[in-house]
């Protein structure tokens, strides 16, 4: 009953914060920040994949919520958005905190469902046809083949035990190679891995940029908490294994490759998405291979890195489409110029998802090539795999550089900078992009708290503690140093104006 | 004091952070012999390499990426050749003639050499020398001689003897003009030797061109001749990269096109599968229940 009420009272919160952010913005997005606030009490510390699952999303969460409302004015012209964008996280962190089968696929379908009106957004508002194709895209190969997947895994489990049994425990016959098959497609579907991962660039460049951040950062996730349960049911452990380091391998490349030849920043950000879900999802299928616990840390260390760093961008990608009104990184070049504090926190949010110390990146990284290594002698599959996971890295540091020429590009021209900086309400977002991006640095703080309280297998990051502290310290003195420039840059401005 | 641009301002002090981050993190692992420390040092130092790249030229990136590559496959298979001292002798002199290049391309981009260029160089020495060492028994011993001797050759010794050094010997690959400084310091050898040779057989040398004026249009020759050879590789190199992109570009677009040809093929035929899951049930209805 407690527990009930601990999920159902921020939930309330939430929804009553997005129906009053119609009339009373500020009270509204308060309502919101502090119902995804006191979520954070029914973390399950008793579930590490779920507990920091339901972490991730909280933080994500926080930082959206604010973002939105704005956004969703300055665009829409009313916060219509809001809701639902709540409504779909609210649902997402339902379907991480779900104990039983049934709920599980009941939270998962009201996700994809609200999913699909969140990528069918401006089709609804404006008429866009381009949305709708992009939302009935999602629909037949996200939706339908991950819902037959679950459906498949409801079926051979049988109605009572759904009902009865937590889903951890259950035990679906999936010995069927076929069946098994079906079932990692159709997850592959969600996590947008190779063959089915076309619908993704379309669908996360044409959605808002908050419900965006929120696909992008979180929705894909859930193939990966599908994997991730398959792990516990008895499967054939060489197909499954197989299958899944096939096309996430491909996908990797192919993604980061995809990536750094893209001109359209939303698309650029969604390519990375499938690469960096598929390097999840080899880790996962490492974990089966190799039943080490530190393979599952290590994906899940890196989805918390990877939604963060997500949701920054694509935060960051609706900032530059209102200001700019241009999403093509040849045209631009000058965001920097117009939003200094928009680039650092951009700035910062790369150098985080390639491991900059103390961020959930630079865990994330170490926990993922510390694991792979482990096993070097083992198996040539992990060697293949580190290799891979390097050609990720090096990849990504090609297409996040050519993201940051958005920002800023020698000889780049721009006459009226005033023009584009006398458009305040606009230029207000930087600050919640910038909030976002140190959200990284609140979630390690958050993981090394709960690291004593609720989960002792993280020994590794014990291990890291003392590196973690010592650069956490810079930091904050770096960040000190940071804040007095920007003001004293400030007051170098403002006199000069005078 | 204001600072003109706040966005120069914090990126030196992210690049002097990381470089904090990396010193403190090595040092802790190799003062404890902590594996993790020393790898989350090496974490940092490439995300200092990164960093680097940010406000370079696409070119420099895809050098970047491809130094990270070789270095991070080179730390991690450490793990597998943990033992083997050949490998860590191997993997350290890579990495070290890595970073030697970077850096040398650096301050040749540049065109100027930064104290805090020099300390970017030194601490990335100093991490590679770490990690590659801490693994031995003596490891902090290691470090300290090899850090010493590596700083020492690249502060001290190194800048008075270019040509022997793989400092001096590397910017003239990337600096055309750099050719020219080692010629001349050939030239000068060969001229002050020809001379002093020449003292002493004067009736043969009267016979022939003295060997400074050889040793002069050699140098000409030399120099303009690779210099303009060089200007015509870059050049080419330019041009064989635009090829490279722009086929790459088009791989692209045939794969796009590819993957909407799959997509419609998909969509006909999960219709058509439905379409016969739907006869099926109606046959299955119609004939066997009945």
């Amino acid at each position: 009953m407690n527990s009930i009420a601990s999920i159902a009272v921020p939930i309330s919160l939430v929804v009553c914060g997005g129906i009053i952010t119609y009339k009373f913005r500020a009270l509204g997005t308060i309502l919101r920040v502090l119902g995804y606030m006191l979520t954070s009490l029914s973390i399950p510390f008793s579930n590490l994949f779920s507990g920091l699952m339901m972490l991730t999303c909280i933080a994500t969460g926080v930082t959206v919520a604010a973002y939105t409302s704005k956004y969703s004015i300055l665009k829409y012209g009313s916060a219509s958005l809001v809701l639902l964008s709540d409504l779909f996280l609210i649902s997402m962190i339902l379907v991480f905190t779900s104990q039983y089968l049934i709920e599980l696929v009941t939270f998962w379908l009201l996700t994809e469902l609200i999913g699909f009106f969140l990528i069918a957004y401006d089709y609804v508002v404006k008429g866009d046809t381009v949305a709708l194709y992009a939302a009935v895209k999602y629909l037949l190969f996200s939706m339908i083949p991950t819902d037959i997947a679950l459906f498949i895994i409801l079926a051979l489990t049988g109605f009572e035990e759904a009902f009865t049994i937590p889903v951890k425990e259950l035990t679906p016959d999936l010995s069927n190679p076929v069946i098994l098959a079906i079932v990692i497609v159709g997850f592959f579907s969600k996590a947008a891995i190779f063959p089915l991962h076309f619908w993704l660039p379309d669908a996360h460049s044409i959605a808002p940029a908050p419900a965006s951040a929120l696909l992008s950062g979180l929705m894909v996730k859930m193939g990966i908490y599908g994997f991730y349960l398959l792990s516990f049911y008895s499967i054939d452990k060489s197909l499954a294994v197989s299958l899944m380091l096939f096309s996430s391998f491909l996908t990797v490349v192919y993604g980061a490759l995809q990536a750094s030849l893209q001109h359209d920043i939303k698309r650029l950000l969604a390519y990375s998405t499938t690469s960096n879900t598929a390097l999840i999802t080899s880790t996962l299928a490492l974990y089966i291979l190799s039943t080490d616990r530190v393979f599952v840390e290590a994906a899940i260390l890196y989805t918390i890195a990877h939604a963060l760093y997500k949701a920054t961008m694509f935060l960051d990608s609706g900032f530059i489409e209102l200001i700019a009104h241009e999403r093509d990184i040849r045209k631009l070049g000058f965001i920097s110029r117009v939003s200094p504090i928009e680039t650092i926190a951009v700035i910062t949010t790369v150098l985080t998802i390639l491991g900059m110390p103390p961020s959930t990146g630079f865990i994330a990284k170490v926990f993922l090539f510390t694991a792979i290594s482990k096993y070097l002698d083992k198996s040539w599959i992990y060697l293949a795999t580190l290799t891979i996971a390097s050609i990720k890295v090096a990849l990504s540091i090609v297409y996040n550089v050519v993201y940051l020429r958005s920002h800023y590009r020698e000889n780049t021209k721009l006459e009226d900078v005033e023009a584009f900086r006398s458009n305040r309400e606009i230029l207000s977002l930087q600050h919640y992009v910038f909030t976002s991006s140190l959200s990284t640095y609140v979630v390690v703080a958050a993981l090394l708290l709960i690291k004593y309280k609720g989960y002792p297998e993280l020994e590794l990051l014990k291990k890291m503690t003392a590196p973690l502290l010592t650069s956490t310290v810079l930091l904050i003195v770096l960040s000190v140093t940071i804040y007095l420039i920007i003001r004293s840059s400030g007051k170098g401005l403002h006199k000069n104006e005078v | 004091m204001a600072i003109e641009n706040p966005i120069h301002g914090v990126m030196r002090f992210i690049q002097l952070f990381l470089l904090l981050s990396t010193i403190t993190m090595t040092t802790y692992g190799v003062i404890f012999c902590d594996a993790v420390a020393i790898e989350g040092g090496f974490k940092a130092a490439i995300v200092l390499l990164a960093y680097d790249a940010i406000t370079q030229s696409i070119g420099a990136v895809i050098v970047t990426a491809l130094s990270v590559l070789v270095l991070l496959t080179l730390f991690y298979s450490t793990h597998l050749y943990y033992d083997i001292i050949e490998y860590t002798a191997i993997y350290s002199m890579i990495c070290l003639l890595i970073f030697a290049l970077y850096n040398s391309w650096k301050q040749n981009y540049y065109r100027r050499r930064t104290k805090v260029a020099d300390f970017e160089a030194v601490t990335l020495f100093y991490v590679v020398i770490s990690s590659a060492w801490v693994a031995i028994k003596e490891g902090i011993i290691w470090v300290i001689t090899l850090t010493t001797v590596v700083i020492l050759a690249y502060k001290v010794l190194l800048p008075k003897i270019k040509v022997l050094g793989v400092f001096g010997l590397l910017n003239p690959f990337i600096k055309f003009g750099g050719l020219s400084n080692i010629l001349s310091i050939l030239v000068k050898i060969y001229n002050t030797t020809s001379l002093k040779f020449s003292q002493g057989i004067k009736g043969f040398c009267k016979l022939v061109t003295p060997w400074s004026e050889v040793g002069k249009r050699i140098d000409y020759c030399l120099t303009n001749k690779s210099i303009a050879l060089l200007k015509f590789m870059s050049r080419r190199f330019l041009e064989i990269e635009n090829k490279f992109v722009e086929r790459f570009h088009t791989i692209s677009l045939a794969i796009e096109r590819f993957q909407y040809i799959m997509e419609h093929t998909f969509v006909l035929l999960l219709f058509l599968a439905s379409i016969f899951v739907l006869v099926a049930i109606l046959m299955y209805k119609l004939i066997v229940s009945q």
